[in-house]
């Protein structure tokens, strides 16, 4: 934190000062503080970050640029990049509820359902890992994989049968002809599925969102967080309620790199939502870190989502399970959810393997809603309705 | 009190308010046969505190801070309050105990606790002390609130030795004529050092004497400490708990890992005579190098500064009533790098562009009686960019229990 205000010498020390500096060689020179980045600041892309927020990483083996962005922007928005043309990544991520699809779980292109709820796209390009819960996906270009090739469950249904032909749908387009040439000038026939993931993960890398009334009071707004929303942000930053220690930040999230960060930490949490039959266990498809490391105690680990645009994401939780941000205080407050009834009754209050932060605590129905007006200022409209992230196809 | 000397005592009573060359404040070995119990109280009021961070730290933009350097508030406080216990036997061993709560912190904590032993070893005379004490390097460590002619802990030791340098360790002295050379070796958990058995030593050639009838002392001294794991313990649960920071905020947590080097040298004249004119100037300059990085959970800076810093004070008086002007400034150059530098420079509070932080303070102090004294400050405070002004007003006891 900077001191703000205007510097005012005494007189007394002016007139002195050079008197007492030669004669007792007290206190001479002058402060200053030299910051070298070492380039690290340096971005020929522009992307679009606040003051105070660091850039995110940039893989060097795919560069930002923005011919590549608009690419990825088309293809992102392209039902033919999926097996049976019917579904692009737009069909899970609404640019309108911040990137996600609004339903309590994702259905791909042959209508299998996905056991996760859609995530937001917000400032991913922050993220420590990808998905809910998966330490070893650390990049977009990894991650992308998923949605394209899956086939447990399909999402977009690409595989070798239709490989070629989605291919060919691409080629046929006539404005990827110009985009492609644009975003791989070197390259013979840049239409590859290599170049496709390149150009989408630089579309969805460049999907910042900083301009929330919560950005604004930052710089300096007073006005732009309203007083209930600012007894919220007491609350949520309070060692009572919690928040903070998983939702911290500037992206709101635990689990954050950028250009700064020296020491990469990918933290997950269990935060007690099941604990079916009181073993600790979550039901069979969403079992968090453990699918990955069958580690016991990684059951029912996810990492802790950016909250930023968060009153747009509903429902929430990795499976959708929690329908309003109302009943997520609740949830909170509680300190954990107790399932009375059905095959994953339990009470996840008492998961052995749930985080400590996550012990409840009491809460007036009107910090309830002070809370809730705070989330609510993370939302920023701007990246909902902003044209650089539309559907270029409309 | 300087008893060895019938002349001295008359004006030492009174130069021990003003000009703190004694022994009671500091690290100084008792030098009488016997037992002594002393104890001094400093309270004052102010009109208002120093500028805070929102977050309720106090820092100085430019230092990295750290041990016990609190602010002073707005209202009443305590300075200090202290009780010291020595005892010196005919055969030269001596030990010490002193408990003491300053710089407005409540707890009271227990300031020396060593023993020695004196050696007359020739021409040289030998002092041998192990314990906990306040280093020795100059007088003005360790010298609080009741000692000094102002109230307020000299800028230079807020900001490069966290307000005072007190630990356990032991300390060699040599004695010859007017010089002494000390060695001075610590356990090395204060700051600015920090962390397991690190290293924390100084040694100090000091110059006593009169000249031409004028009290002279002076030094030179030198420093070192290496601090792993170095945090800003002031306001964490560990630290003292200091009342003005808000507990519902959290504060940042960050270290320093890495080496600094001070160097000082000071100069206390005295002259005139207790019950008619007397006058004090005194002149300390600390110069210092910090090579090292700071980090917080998730990000590094390799930092190094080079530092300066010192004040000069001056005091007239006659009789019990004395004026004093106290100038301080510090200066302050940083370097970080790396990706983090802009980030951990503003969280630690290392960023300075050009400001170099500053103190006037005038004082007038009136020996009441011999025990008690009344003080009125005025503070021109340009400790942080904004520069505010305050007025303070004091008293300051100081009686000998046996
Ligand atoms: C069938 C719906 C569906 C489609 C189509 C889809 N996604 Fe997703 N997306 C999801 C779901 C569900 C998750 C959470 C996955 C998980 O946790 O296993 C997700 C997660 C992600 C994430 C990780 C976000 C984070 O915070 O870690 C990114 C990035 C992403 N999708 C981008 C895309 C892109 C780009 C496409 C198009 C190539 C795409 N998605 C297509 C449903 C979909
Ligand atoms: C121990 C870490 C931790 C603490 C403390 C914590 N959260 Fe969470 N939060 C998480 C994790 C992990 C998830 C995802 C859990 C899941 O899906 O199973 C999550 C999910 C959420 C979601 C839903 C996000 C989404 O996209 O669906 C909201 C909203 C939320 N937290 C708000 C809060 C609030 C408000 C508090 C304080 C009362 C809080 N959290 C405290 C870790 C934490």
């Amino acid at each position: 934190m900077r001191c703000a205000g205007v510097r005012r010498r005494s007189r007394l020390w002016t007139l002195l000062y050079p008197l007492l500096c030669s004669v007792m060689l007290v206190a001479c020179g002058g402060s200053e503080t030299h910051l070298d980045d070492e380039a690290a600041n340096k971005t020929a892309f522009d992307w679009a970050l606040r003051e105070g927020v660091p850039l995110p990483l940039e893989p060097a083996a795919n560069p930002m640029t923005e011919t590549k962005f608009q690419l990825g922007r088309h293809l992102f928005y392209d039902a033919r990049l999926s097996g049976n043309g019917t579904q692009s990544c737009s069909s899970c991520h609404h640019q309108d509820k911040a990137f996600t699809d609004g339903l309590v779980v994702s259905v791909g292109s042959t209508g299998d359902s996905h056991p996760r709820n859609s995530q937001t796209l917000t400032n991913v390009a922050y993220n420590a890992t990808y998905t809910w819960a998966n330490p070893a996906l650390i990049t977009i270009e990894a991650q992308m994989h998923t949605p394209l090739f899956s086939e447990q469950p399909v999402e977009q249904g690409i595989d070798d049968r239709n490989r070629d032909a989605v291919l060919q749908r691409i080629l046929d387009e006539p404005r990827y002809e110009a985009l492609f040439a644009e975003a791989f000038p070197a390259q013979g026939s840049p239409v590859s599925f290599a170049n496709i993931i390149d150009a989408i993960a630089v579309f969805v890398r460049g999907m910042t969102s900083f301009n929330a009334p919560f950005d604004r009071y930052q710089l300096g707004q007073r006005s732009a967080l309203s007083a209930s929303a600012l007894r919220g942000q007491e609350l949520f930053f309070s060692e009572a309620l919690e928040c903070f220690h998983c939702h911290g930040g500037y992206n709101f999230s635990d689990s954050t790199v950028d250009r700064t960060i020296a020491f990469v930490e990918r933290p997950f949490h269990n935060t007690g939502l099941y604990n079916i039959g009181g073993s600790g266990d979550f039901p069979p498809d969403n079992q968090g870190v453990f699918e990955a490391t069958g580690d016991p105690s990684d059951m029912g680990k996810f990492r802790a989502p950016t909250l930023r645009n968060i009153a747009l994401t509903a429902p929430y939780m990795h499976d959708g399970s929690i329908a309003t941000l109302e009943a997520v205080v609740e949830f909170y407050a509680a300190g954990g959810r107790n399932v009375a009834s059905g095959p994953y009754a339990g009470d996840g209050r008492t998961n052995p393997f749930k985080d400590s932060f996550v012990s409840g605590f009491a809460i007036t129905a009107q910090q309830q809603a002070d809370l809730i007006a705070f989330l609510h200022s993370l939302t920023d409209e701007s990246f909902v309705t902003s044209p650089r992230f539309s559907n270029p196809w409309e | 009190m300087i008893r060895t000397f019938p002349l001295c005592r008359v004006i030492g009573t009174l130069l021990a308010c003003l000009l703190s060359v004694n022994g009671h404040g500091h690290g100084e070995t008792p030098t009488e046969v016997g037992t002594r119990v002393s104890a001094a109280v400093s309270v004052t009021w102010r009109d208002d505190g120093m500028l805070l961070q929102d977050d309720g730290r106090w820092l100085i933009p430019g230092v990295l801070m750290g041990g016990e350097a609190y602010p002073v508030d707005g209202g009443v406080t305590v300075d200090e309050a202290r009780l010291d216990l020595a005892h010196r036997t005919a055969e030269r061993v001596f030990g010490r105990l002193q408990i003491s709560s300053h710089d407005g912190v409540s707890d009271a904590e227990i300031h020396h606790a060593y023993g020695g032993l004196q050696l007359d070893t020739g021409p040289v005379l030998t002092t041998l002390a192990a314990g906990r004490m306040a280093a020795a390097m100059t007088p003005a460590n360790g010298e609080h609130a009741s000692d000094r002619l102002f109230s307020e802990t000299p800028l230079p030791l807020q900001a490069f030795l966290g307000s005072q340098l007190n630990d356990d360790g032991a300390r060699v002295s040599l004695d010859l004529g007017a010089w002494q050379l000390g060695l001075e070796s610590w356990r090395g958990d204060s700051f600015p050092a920090a962390g397991e058995g690190e290293e924390l030593n100084d040694v100090y050639l000091h110059y006593r004497d009169g000249w031409n009838g004028v009290p002279v002392f002076a030094g030179i001294w030198w420093l070192q400490a290496d601090a792993v794991n170095r945090s800003d313990t002031r306001y964490s649960a560990d630290g003292h708990d200091h009342g003005s920071v808000s507990q519902s905020t959290t504060l940042p947590e960050y270290w320093f890992d890495g080496r600094t080097e001070i160097g000082g040298a000071f100069l206390r004249l005295a002259g005139g005579h207790a019950s008619h004119w007397h006058w004090a100037l005194e002149a300390q300059y600390l110069q210092v190098s910090i090579e090292g990085s700071v980090r917080d959970s998730t990000r590094l800076a390799p930092w190094s500064a080079e530092d300066n810093g010192g004040w000069l004070q001056a005091s007239l008086g006659r009789g019990a009533h004395t004026l004093g002007l106290r100038w301080e400034r510090l200066v302050l150059e940083n370097h970080l790098s790396g990706a983090a530098a802009g980030a951990l420079a503003d969280l630690t509070g290392l960023y300075n562009p050009d400001h170099d932080p500053q103190r006037s303070s005038a004082v007038y102090h009136w020996q009441v009686q011999p025990g008690l004294a009344l003080r009125l400050e005025a503070v021109d405070d340009g400790i942080q960019m904004e520069s505010i002004q305050r007025i303070a007003v004091g008293l300051v006891w100081q009686a000998e229990l046996l």
